[in-house]
């Protein structure tokens, strides 16, 4: 049997507890939160949509080895180069501040293969696409450093990569500062459908 | 019929009684409020029905994201993102079916549980279906923030662990990779450990936070010390903050769950034991116990008397010392908290308020060793302080353990000691000569002391040779 104790917060817990939401409430609480749920945990795939579907294309040169993750299984982890950043970060280092957000800009060489141009305090005013990344003492931490694939494939893509250093891509779309890589190349041949 | 319909029948059957002129308001409600409890009660299912269907549920849901990590990059891309939302979906299919078809509390806490689960594992695989990482922190809080409103909706003890798992994993991720500042993370901490508080204040106010609940004070309270753990890297008088978090659990322990009646709760650690499941007390007591320990190695003192504390550090912790004095005061006249026993025998016949103050002395001593000109003989002075502060723990344990005839608390006591002593024995901080005449001298005193209870108990003996031998006394020296 449970008992009842007393405490200086007993008096507004009464009237709190006195409070019984009806079915009818109960239910409508709980499909505006459940609609905000599947609203929210769909949002980043409608922005990753778009991007696929209008957004500019880039080519990265890069190369990758093969860990493990345990909730979204077995990916390929690329390294883009982030050495041709041009810093326009306005940092104070006395606030101890080595970090912060920045947006890089995209440029392409004459090859047309994609490169970092510069690193800004805000997104480019000009309209040009651009990546959210974090500043961290001068290195850039992006959001896309991993390549998930297939379990089944993933070693031997591993192998793959290692035996064409010079030769791997990646594909991104981006729009509007969303970034989405649509393919990760040895040569011309898309990773997920080698034949190894 | 099952125990809710019995209940709604009950309810009609009350409004008519009122209607009726055959009971007025107040004897309504105090019934309604009977009845309510009762049906808690019958309520709860068996423990051992209840784990397995948890568990069951917890395999299929772990399942069902191995299966969805193994990649099907064969499967269009839309598909995957749809087959990420199913456990989602399902969650909310079984909590739309829980509260249309009023289910009891095994089907909410399950369709909350899953609901969590759902939402981690679609915004995980959506980073997978597009190969993009947003920042973990973001994954863990959004899970957290969005699992929050089922606590309260569905009363859900589970989820409930779920989300301080979860924000537990947000603070740590945020500390190591320093994206929040000192401000930032105290002021997270206290926004989602404190989101929980009024739910777990009307579970208690309720009397429902009993028994195979209090695994949850637990979570509660290892959340809270994550959360310290990551502000650690901007503070400079960490001993302090974290000897007054785990006496703050202590303290919570015993204003929310300790009985004035039952001698054994909310004690202070150097005092009764048995009270194992009030685990926040629990908790705290077995932190600070490691904490004197680690208090005791003379390199900390060292490397700490390297820095130096900040002008409003001394104002924060002037109105910890404050708040947590009124508290203890507060507890004692209760009756809530007992009084260390160790410490209570040194300062018998003192001025109360002396008695009070004494959980602090620990957090305050190490404050005017910090601010001791010279840091050499502080650090000197801190060691032997703390080191034969849990020599005493170790050995008023031991004694106690003895006397009560507790042989968990004689052997606890038992290994505090051997570990004090093992530890200054390889302890390379002292010099051979050092340690080799603290060792004799101790040795010595222990021999001494033996020696001269049994000269007085063989002289009680002789004055008094009918008297029976009295059971409580020390056993420990009687051997010699």
């Amino acid at each position: 049997m449970t008992t009842e104790k007393r405490f200086f917060f007993s008096p507004w817990a009464d009237k709190v507890s006195e409070w019984k939401p009806g079915k009818m409430t109960l239910l409508l609480l709980f499909l505006i939160l459940a609609a905000l749920q599947i609203g929210l945990s769909v949002y980043p795939s409608i922005r990753s949509e778009a991007a696929i579907r209008s957004g500019q294309e880039y080519k990265f040169k890069t190369e990758a080895y093969d860990p493990a993750d345990p909730f979204r299984g077995r990916y390929l982890q690329f390294r883009l180069d982030t050495t041709t950043v041009k810093n326009r970060l306005e940092i104070d280092e006395s606030r101890g501040a080595g970090r912060q957000i920045c947006y890089l800009t995209i440029g392409k060489t004459p090859e047309g293969i994609a490169y970092f141009d510069e690193a800004l305090p805000k997104p480019p005013a000009d309209g040009a696409d651009y990546i959210k990344a974090r500043y961290q003492y001068g290195n850039y931490d992006l959001p896309m450093e991993q390549y998930f694939v297939d379990e089944a494939i993933a070693p031997a893509a591993e192998r793959a990569f290692f035996d064409h250093p010079n030769d791997c891509y990646i594909l991104m779309r981006v729009q509007r500062g969303t970034a989405v890589v649509t393919g990760m190349y040895v040569g011309d041949l898309l990773i997920d459908q080698v034949d190894f | 019929m099952t125990e809710e319909k019995h209940l709604q029948w009950l309810n009609r059957q009350m409004q008519t009684w009122q209607s009726q002129g055959l009971v007025d308001p107040a004897t309504l409600a105090r019934l309604q409020a009977y009845y309510r409890l009762r049906a808690q009660d019958t309520k709860r299912m068996p423990v051992l029905s209840f784990a397995l269907v948890i568990i069951g549920t917890v395999l299929v849901l772990l399942g069902a994201i191995l299966i969805l990590a193994k990649n099907w990059s064969s499967m269009p891309r839309l598909l995957r993102v749809f087959c990420s939302l199913v456990p989602l979906l399902t969650g909310i299919g079984l909590g739309l079916y829980t509260i249309l078809r009023e289910k009891g509390q095994l089907w909410r806490e399950i369709s909350a549980l899953v609901v969590s689960i759902g939402l981690l594992t679609a915004m995980a695989i959506t980073g997978q279906v597009y190969h993009v990482i947003s920042d973990p922190a973001h994954l863990f809080l959004g899970t957290a923030l969005l699992s929050l409103p089922l606590v309260y909706l569905f009363s859900a003890d589970l989820t409930a662990l779920v989300y301080l798992v979860l924000v537990s994993i947000y603070l740590a991720v945020a500390a190591i990779q320093q994206s929040l500042s000192l401000g930032g993370i105290l002021l997270a901490g206290i926004l989602l450990i404190g989101a929980l508080k009024p739910w777990l204040v009307l579970q208690l106010h309720q009397g429902k936070l009993q028994g195979q609940t209090l695994w949850l004070n637990l979570a509660l309270g290892l959340t809270g010390l994550v959360w310290f753990f990551s502000m650690l890297p901007y503070w400079v008088p960490w001993q302090e903050f974290l000897y007054l978090y785990f006496l703050g659990l202590i303290l919570a322990d015993a204003y929310y769950y300790a009985d004035p009646q039952d001698s054994q709760l909310g004690s202070w650690p150097l005092s009764q034991e048995g009270s194992e499941h009030h685990t926040l007390s629990l908790l705290g007591k077995l932190s600070l116990y490691f904490l004197i320990y680690i208090f005791s190695f003379r390199g900390l003192w060292l490397y700490q008397a390297q820095s130096s504390l900040r002008p409003f550090t001394y104002g924060i912790l002037f109105v910890l010392f404050a708040g947590m004095a009124l508290l203890i005061y507060m507890l004692y006249k209760q009756k809530k908290l007992q009084q260390p026993d160790l410490m209570e025998s040194a300062v018998s016949g003192v001025l109360p308020v002396v008695k009070w103050f004494l959980p602090l002395l620990p957090p305050v001593l190490m404050l005017l060793l910090q601010l001791m000109p010279d840091r050499d003989t502080a650090s000197l002075l801190a060691v032997i302080c703390f080191n034969l502060l849990f020599f005493g723990i170790g050995l008023r344990m031991l004694l106690r353990g003895i006397n009560q005839n507790h042989l968990g608390t004689a052997n606890l006591g038992l290994f505090f000691l051997v570990l004090i002593i093992g530890t200054r024995f390889l302890d390379m901080d002292f010099s051979f000569l050092v340690r080799g005449l603290v060792f004799v001298a101790l040795g010595l005193g222990f021999l001494f002391t033996n020696l001269w209870m049994v000269r007085k108990s063989r002289e009680k003996a002789e004055e008094n040779p009918a008297e029976p031998i009295d059971p409580a006394a020390p056993k420990g020296g009687a051997s010699l």
